[in-house]
């Protein structure tokens, strides 16, 4: 599916970026999601905890931000503003 | 005497991919009346039918892949040969079907080129990118020796 | 050690891309989950008309799809017309009526020929189909040719006609210019039988697939631009009532949205629908040809969907000859429509099916919100219970002759998606 490939894609980036960041686990995922990026919150978190399974991020709460300006050069995209990481 | 078409193909609204389009719009103004300027068809059939009654076609479309954005590549006759044309048409690459159902049917004019820009991005709704948009004057260059060539006069 | 919490900016960006995927999974010898996924791009366009002006609805609606962009100029006018409050009869109608029978012999011949035939016959695509069967190809393309040449005379261009607006047409066709397209209709319309008699000896599968069929439905007449919405499971509601009695919904595996009637679920769209539900209004002769085709009043055999896109290409050159044979040149060509604050709705028979559209109109002519209902998504849920049959039928195939059914088995339904011939992604999941 689509969808899985373009998560498969972010797990990768968000669990690579907790490693560069010190390591740990993910606790938060912020993300942006364009209008016409084919997702609603619900939909991308179930996504997420599917594609996040069995990962550091397993688990991680997440929170988005939903655009509605068609016309954001982004539309079409879904992007990672932060991640939230805790360690020790 | 030779009766050459240029047809143009593309999407319009899927960024690069309607390179091949805004080139058929320039080369309609330089062209000259002799020869016929087109925008291409959907499909393969309808595509297959602008290939009729001339005996030279020179088509313009953009490609995925096959060099560096902005690139201008000559494409092989066999459309199996070429790089993925189409970010996301519904309909496949109705000019790459177009030429393979040609072939299969001994349908081609005697003279057929392809030339493609390489693409890099085909949102929805994206203008060209800059690398296809400073391709054009070359790519407008070098259709019209192509048409030179296959008109002489 | 006391926990650290960080949060790290990203800022990274990703995309949903492609166009179709197929997800088959099996577990311990049995089917367990069939999930189709096509890309649509009629979302964007709805984003894309927010706050446009009415009248560049049919322009901007065109450009949705390559191969049926009357049927979305259409769906975009009636609405646009039934937000104003006004009806058009006469020789408008007529004419709107005559080019959606182009379309109809455009999309019906390109899916018949290019994309369907060649599977019943085993061969990978239409290139083989040329080489083994070149005249009938031949055949199919003269009478594709034949259907664009009458989009072309009523819109002025075959993909992207311009000469449809709001009210009607911005010039219409002189009596001679379509008068003049009747010797090729003529022909047309024996290449239709002979196109009939072809596929009615491909080889189908026997079965039988309980659907809830949906399609307009006509006083008088085979349906097109007009009717009420009606479905075997007893709907019989105006375009205005949409809403009330279907539903869009996303799911969990794909970023479409799909449509179901309310409290019930999944239906079908389509040629089977339409002729299941209208095959008393198709002229005494066509119901005659389809009865020597082997097909019955109703069609509930998917793989039969060849057979009755065959009926309705006889029907659309045997009535586009008709209309022409009757036409006046309409003056004016369009009525003026005044914008009002209101909403609109329209459905019409596309190609592949229910096509619906609904705006808000303010009071400025601007549209404030549009929902545009392409017949893909409306049968995408029953293309998935047809892809569970035939995946439960393929369990011991190997992947790629189940790839070769479950792909047959969605272009019986011609989605959009379908025309590329190897669109599928397919993964099937075994372990």
């Amino acid at each position: 599916m689509h969808e899985a490939k373009l998560m498969r894609d972010l797990m990768a980036h968000i669990t690579a970026s907790a490693e560069q960041n010190g390591g740990g686990r993910v606790t938060g995922v912020h993300v942006w999601l364009g209008a016409l990026s084919h997702f609603t919150p619900a939909h991308f978190v179930e996504h997420f905890e599917d594609a996040s399974a069995g990962t550091a991020a397993e688990g991680a709460a997440v929170t988005s931000e939903v655009s509605t300006d068609a016309r954001d050069p982004d539309a079409l995209w879904v992007r990672v503003l932060s991640i939230t990481t805790e360690s020790g | 005497m030779m009766r050459v078409r240029i047809i143009g193909a593309g999407h319009s609204d899927r960024g690069d991919d309607a390179c091949g389009l805004v080139a058929a719009d320039m080369l309609r103004r330089v062209a000259g009346p002799d020869i016929d300027v087109v925008d291409g068809a959907a499909d393969a059939a309808a595509m297959l039918a602008l290939f009729e009654d001339v005996d030279g076609v020179i088509a313009v479309d953009c490609a995925r892949g096959g060099g560096t954005p902005g690139d201008i590549v000559r494409l092989p006759a066999d459309p199996a040969k070429w790089p993925k044309s189409r970010a996301s048409s519904s309909h496949g690459n109705a000019l790459a079907d177009a030429v393979a159902l040609g072939e299969a049917l001994g349908a081609l004019p005697p003279r057929f080129a392809v030339f493609a820009v390489v693409g890099t991005d085909f949102t929805l709704g994206a203008p060209l990118s800059p690398a296809v948009q400073a391709a054009l004057p070359n790519l407008i260059r070098t259709v019209m020796q192509e048409a030179a060539c296959m008109k002489p006069n | 050690m006391a926990v650290e919490t960080r949060t790290i900016r990203v800022d990274y960006l990703a995309r949903v891309e492609g166009e179709g995927s197929l997800y088959v999974r099996f577990r311990d010898g049995a089917l367990e989950d069939v999930r189709l996924a096509i890309f649509e791009p009629p979302r964007f366009f709805e984003a894309f008309l927010r706050g446009r002006a009415l009248a560049e609805a049919p322009d901007i609606t065109a450009r949705i799809c390559g191969i049926c962009p009357v049927a979305y100029q259409m769906s975009a006018v009636h609405a646009m017309e039934s937000a104003a409050g006004i009806v058009l009869g006469g020789q408008i109608r007529a004419l709107r009526r005559l080019i959606y029978c182009g379309e109809w012999i455009e999309s019906h011949v390109l899916h018949i020929y290019m994309l369907h035939a060649p599977d019943f016959l085993g061969l990978p695509d239409a290139v083989q189909l040329a080489r083994t069967h070149g005249d009938l190809v031949r055949q199919g393309l003269r009478m594709k040719k034949i259907g664009n040449a009458l989009i072309e005379a009523i819109g002025g261009r075959a993909i992207h006609p311009v000469n449809v607006r709001v009210g009607g047409f911005w010039k219409a066709p002189a009596q001679d210019h379509l008068h003049a397209l009747l010797p090729d209709l003529r022909w047309g319309r024996d290449a239709a039988i002979k196109t009939l008699q072809f596929v009615a000896t491909l080889p189908t599968p026997d079965v039988e697939q309980e659907y809830e069929f949906v399609s307009l439905r006509h006083p008088h007449e085979y349906p097109l631009n007009e009717g009420h919405i009606v479905s075997s499971g007893g709907i019989g509601i105006t375009p205005q009532e949409w809403p009330a009695v279907f539903e869009e919904f996303q799911v969990r595996h794909s970023s479409a949205l799909h449509a179901r009637v309310k409290a019930r679920g999944a239906y079908l769209t389509g040629p089977l629908a339409r002729y299941s539900l209208n095959f008393d209004r198709l002229p005494p002769a066509i119901q005659q040809a389809a009865r020597d085709a082997g097909l019955g009043e109703t069609c509930r055999n998917p793989f039969k969907s060849i057979v009755v896109r065959a009926v309705e290409t006889l029907f659309a050159f045997d009535e586009a000859i008709r209309i022409i044979e009757q036409y006046q040149e309409p003056t004016p060509s369009f009525v003026a429509v005044e914008p009002r604050n209101a909403t609109g709705h329209a459905a019409t028979e596309a190609p592949r099916g229910l096509l619906y559209q609904r705006y808000d109109i303010d009071g400025e002519g601007l549209i404030a919100h549009a929902q545009i209902v392409p017949p893909t998504s409306q049968n995408q849920a029953t293309i998935e219970r047809d892809l569970w049959r035939v995946a439960e039928h393929g369990q011991g195939m190997v992947d790629s002759e189940l790839q070769a059914l479950c792909e047959q088995s969605i272009r019986n339904h011609d989605p959009c998606i379908s025309c590329a011939t190897h669109f599928l992604d397919l993964t099937v999941d075994r372990a």
